[in-house]
């Protein structure tokens, strides 16, 4: 993951955002297990972007339902404008609907639960890449 | 005597005013009333004809003219019953009565036997009424058609309707069965993340292991409802993109790099019913080649899904790794291994058979009915 460490201003670690305590924490253990670390984890988007905006992380894994008014995408693209994060979803769900909504935000890889440990490492370092 | 003479002027003979003594009267009344009676009955044969000769569509018309020529006979009789009053031309007035009295005798005939047929024809009256009823019933198929219209209109409206409501219906279906697929994909995530947890907690190594060969059974399960999700109908998907994704989630996410994966699949679109003891088995097979065939970590392993008739399909995964190594060890044991009670059961459940051979590595191949999609 040294990759990672020379873009730009962001810290090498993660935002995991899911309003589920149980898959948040799965995440969060897949992620460290790649020995990358976890900065934060947050349950709504509000709490993401104010997340993101305090440990400015290099990649955020974002669910798209989550509790409250704002769902992902806006937290995604909040996040996207004042920090400039990488975005990589992860959804439950395959509807076009919800595709499309994600679409807006230009995401830079899209995951459908359940996830695994290859497809989130492919997910990140294809992140890192650029 | 000639037969001009004979015609004309019969000798010995005289004029009929003769008998008369010429007495004026007698004379005058019968030469004019001969004279009128000639000219109407010249006059009534030709109205006669023009009416029959405009009125085409007459049955027996050849009677009027047989009619018209009878009674212009009859005239011509009566004008020269004038000639004779003042010429003996009794022979001339004779040949013309015969004519005469030829057409009348044929027209009687023919007349008698035309009568039954003549009355049979229906009468003006019967026309006009049987007409009137035409038009009446003319008028009510008129109607029948318009109010048939109407409910075929309604119908129609109805059917359009009740359209839309089954659009509506099956829109709201594929949105439950989304929302379904979508819950079943975040609960499994879910249990992923416990298990995830739980691996964490342990120290055993085996305990460990075991609790992770878990998380790809449950990807597996994970998968079949992704690529439900994806696909257009809801129930189906085709089995070739499934398989690779989950062949190579298992190879890559649990070896190094240099086991090589080749995954080939015949068209077949699989439902849930067939998908998951199939995603189960693969995950089985696959992870028992790299859990034993590789001791060095490289090799190959094959999945294959192939037709091997029309109602059978066969599942093969065959990897080139130390097949004969493994066929020395134990392989029955007091408890059968986990994956082993599964690829058994799994296979029972699709009521296939399953063959193992042992010849440059492992080569297990599963044939089972192929799936009947309703």
């Amino acid at each position: 993951m040294s990759e990672l460490a020379v873009m730009s201003d962001l810290q090498t670690c993660v935002l995991v955002v899911d309003d589920e305590f149980l898959i948040a924490q799965g995440l969060c253990l897949q992620v460290e297990d790649m020995g990358l670390p976890v900065c934060a984890t947050a349950a709504t988007a509000e709490e993401a972007v104010a997340a993101a905006l305090e440990h400015r992380p290099m990649v955020v894994l974002m669910d798209v339902r989550l509790q409250g008014e704002l769902d992902g995408v806006d937290a995604a693209l909040a996040i996207h404008e004042r920090v400039g994060s990488k975005l990589i979803f992860v959804t439950g769900s395959r509807e076009p609907a919800t595709l499309d909504r994600i679409g807006l935000d230009h995401p830079s890889a899209v995951l459908f639960k359940p996830v695994s440990d290859r497809q989130l490492r492919m997910a990140i370092e294809g992140v890192a890449r650029g | 005597m000639s037969f001009q003479d004979w015609l004309l002027n019969p000798s010995g003979l005289t004029p009929h005013g003769f008998c008369l003594s010429w007495a004026p009267g007698l004379v005058t009344l019968h030469a004019g009333s001969d004279a009128v009676i000639g000219i109407a009955y010249l006059s009534i044969p030709l109205a006669l004809a023009s009416f029959v000769n405009q009125r085409r569509d007459l049955q027996y018309g050849w009677v009027a003219y047989l009619f018209v020529a009878f009674i212009m006979a009859c005239g011509a009789t009566h004008l020269f019953s004038i000639l004779t009053l003042w010429v003996p031309a009794y022979g001339v007035e004779g040949l013309v009565k015969a004519v005469t009295a030829i057409l009348s005798i044929v027209t009687a005939g023919l007349l008698w036997p035309l009568i039954p047929k003549a009355v049979a024809l229906p009468s003006a009256a019967q026309l006009s009424a049987l007409n009137a009823q035409l038009r009446e019933s003319e008028a009510r198929v008129r109607q029948a058609n318009l109010e048939l219209e109407a409910r075929v209109a309604e119908r129609t409206a109805e059917l359009l309707q009740s359209n839309l409501q089954l659009t509506e219906a099956l829109a709201q279906r594929d949105l439950l069965l989304r929302e379904v697929y979508h819950r079943v994909k975040n609960n499994l995530q879910t249990v992923d993340g416990l298990i995830v947890m739980q691996a964490q907690q342990l120290s055993d190594p085996p305990a460990k292991k075991a609790l992770l060969s878990l998380r790809s059974r449950v990807f597996a399960l994970g998968l079949v409802h992704q690529q439900l999700m994806g696909s257009d109908n809801l129930k189906t998907f085709d089995v070739e993109p499934f398989l690779r994704e989950l062949s190579e989630n298992i190879v890559e996410g649990g070896a190094g790099e240099e086991i090589s994966l080749s995954v080939r699949a015949v068209p077949l679109k699989v439902g849930l019913d067939f998908a998951i003891p199939l995603g189960l088995l693969v995950t089985e097979l696959v992870t028992n080649s790299l859990k034993h065939a590789f001791p060095d970590r490289r090799g190959a392993i094959d999945v294959i899904l192939e037709h091997t008739d029309d109602a059978t399909v066969a599942l093969v995964v065959a990897d080139n790794g130390g097949g004969e190594e493994r066929a020395q060890r134990p392989v029955e044991s007091a408890r059968p291994a986990l994956g082993t009670s599964i690829i058994t059961g799994l296979v029972a459940q699709l009521k296939g058979t399953m063959e193992v051979r042992r010849e440059n590595g492992t080569r297990s191949e599963i044939r089972v009915p192929a799936p009947v999609l309703s």
